[in-house]
């Protein structure tokens, strides 16, 4: 509950320093554009109490196409995001887990910070998820013996991005996204699906991320960062997944 | 001044890079070895299979032991689920602390017959729709020829089971009826005896039951509602008749107008009466029942074996062959 509260603190505060700015050549350039491929490693903890109180990790590949673009008034996001894990662990056993994301997000100029002598350009908007989450637990070799979850998450959101240009070609970009309005359904073999309304007081989607990207072309953009994702129901029997992604993507813009 | 904040950020990442341990954190109790020695007492103390099935528990005990006192986390959970599936029963189960119920075992007949069944196939036999009652639990209809239909997909309690009768009294005046009890995972006795007595007109005695520690008097079934459907009876069956579905394949095999057809059953002659939650409270069920056949043989792993075989496979069923109940309907109709 503690990070909720900070996590919404930090936002306001945030806020607060926010000069507005005039829609200059400057915002539209700071915007990234294009298609991008991102593959990368995620380090994963998560815990689902339906199934077990312990606590499974690992590292899985992770996969992200997304497709952004910047039109007179705002930024537009597509994203999709796909991992697959088999061997997550807590001792000897083993959990399989798939986790999708898909989304799209609309976020709008809001503002400046300046920050070592130059200007951090942000933008603000809603977003809507859809993250899905399937586990297994495999206690036996046979699949009709184990005990599994599938569980979505339909989320609006709030989106934030941040551009700051490092140097010429280099730039930075930060971002994060939380749910503020969730339906939240969860299925499983002996008792059916159940769906309930998740706020950010009974549960969140989210994720914050830092990102280098450098121009290599006019057309392609090459990145490293790194993310923090978050998704977390105590509506019901506590579910937590936290992961730690670190990507490289390359984009390129038509 | 760049350069000190790429590194500043790259920093940033590297500590913030374990931000998952702090928000997932590990339990801290560990009870593994005392679910693990509530687990073996209770069973030691109540299943009544142990001979039949040439199970040694006191052996099983110094080969389990060290390893629950070795375990770690779900490793014990999974030590508790591998000692209960060598009991090979279906009505054993272990249930996650989050309520999530697992069976340990099917039988190996359970798992071949449950894709012999198709109910799309089934409708392919009739003019018209099934019609559904008893919340879903019943399908019934003529089938051509004046044949009555019933698919009971359940023995379990609850107030469906009253539509039983009315049922029964819209098939009243078929000239044969089919009880089909295929997948039928089974219930309670009473609801076995209250399908049944409808089918007799004196009171008959049940099945033998034996127990370690219940002393308990199954009472006779009586006949019941405002008439005996006594026209004769075909009642099919396969590995996926499990448990009470067994129990009424096995009463009604002894009413004279009545033929079991189909395959044996899945071999469920325990019951699901016998519960306890481990110090890491999770449930466990296991069975302190030994039912029996009127013969004598337990139910358990020998099932009821139907008076005419008729054998089908997935295959066959999809492609739109019943022949359980093509036998079934033919049996009524007086052909071979």
């Amino acid at each position: 509950m503690s990070y909720r509260i900070i996590l919404i603190v930090s936002i306001i505060i945030s806020g607060s320093f926010l000069k507005t700015f005039a829609q200059t050549e400057d915002v539209f350039k700071s915007f990234g554009e294009g298609l991008t491929f991102e593959s990368g490693v995620s380090l994963l903890a998560m815990k689902d109490e339906l199934i077990s109180k312990q606590k499974y990790s690992g590292s899985l590949p992770v996969y992200s196409l997304s497709w952004s673009k910047f039109n007179n008034v705002y930024g537009l996001r597509i994203y999709m995001n796909y991992e697959d894990a088999p061997g997550l662990k807590n001792y000897n056993i083993t959990s399989s887990v798939q986790q999708t994301q898909i989304g799209i997000a609309f976020v709008y100029p809001i503002g400046s910070i300046s920050f070592f002598s130059k200007n951090a350009y942000l933008f603000l908007g809603p977003a809507v998820d859809i993250f899905s989450h399937k586990q297994v637990l495999n206690i036996s070799n046979f699949d009709v013996y184990n005990a599994s979850v599938n569980a979505w998450l339909y989320s609006g959101c709030v989106r934030a991005e941040a551009y700051y240009e490092l140097k010429g070609n280099i730039r930075l970009h930060a971002s994060g996204q939380i749910s503020i309005l969730s339906e939240a359904f969860k299925s499983t073999s002996d008792e059916g699906t159940q769906e309930t309304i998740v706020t950010p007081l009974s549960g969140f989607d989210s994720q914050i991320g830092i990102d280098i990207l450098y121009k290599i072309t006019k057309g392609f953009t090459a990145s490293a960062g790194y993310r923090f994702r978050m998704a977390e129901i105590s509506k019901w029997d506590y579910f937590v997944a936290a992961q730690d992604q670190f990507t490289a993507a390359l984009s390129y813009k038509f | 001044m760049k350069l000190t904040l790429i590194y500043s950020l790259l920093l940033i990442a590297a500590v913030f890079s374990g931000c998952r341990n702090l928000v997932v954190t590990e339990p801290t109790s560990n009870n593994n070895l005392d679910d693990f020695n509530v687990l073996w007492t209770q069973v030691n103390k109540v299943y009544p299979f142990f001979q039949q099935k040439h199970i040694n528990w006191d052996s099983i005990y110094t080969v389990y032991e060290p390893l629950a006192q070795r375990a770690k986390g779900d490793e014990g959970f999974k030590i508790l689920f591998d000692l209960l599936s060598i009991l090979k029963d279906g009505h054993v189960t272990i249930t996650t602390t989050g309520g999530q119920e697992l069976q340990t075992y099917y039988s190996p007949r359970n798992i071949r017959d449950r894709l012999t069944f198709n109910p799309v196939t089934v409708r392919r036999y009739f003019n018209r729709e099934l019609k559904v009652a008893g919340d879903g639990k019943i399908e019934y209809e003529f089938l051509p020829d004046s044949l009555g239909y019933i698919k009971l997909s359940s023995f379990s309690s609850g107030n469906w089971v009253n539509d039983f009768d009315v049922v029964l009294n819209y098939l009243r005046y078929s000239k044969g009826l089919i009880i089909d009890i295929r997948n039928n995972p089974g219930g309670i006795v009473q609801i076995v005896e209250y399908f049944a007595g409808r089918f007799i007109s004196k009171e008959m005695k049940y099945m033998p039951h034996y127990s370690k520690i219940y002393s308990i008097k199954i009472p006779p079934i009586e006949p019941r509602g405002p008439f005996t459907y006594s026209n004769p009876v075909a009642v099919i069956i396969n590995g996926a008749s499990f448990s009470g579905a067994e129990h009424f394949a096995e009463v009604m095999k002894q009413l004279p107008n009545v033929t079991v057809i189909g395959d044996t059953t899945g071999g469920g002659g325990g019951s699901a009466d016998y519960t306890f939650t481990t110090p890491d409270g999770i449930l466990i069920q296991i069975s302190s029942s030994d039912w029996r056949r009127y013969d004598n043989v337990p139910i358990e792993w020998n099932g009821i074996s139907p008076g005419i075989t008729v054998l089908q496979t997935k295959e066959e069923v999809d492609s739109g062959h019943d022949l359980q109940l093509e036998r079934a309907i033919n049996i009524l109709e007086g052909k071979k």
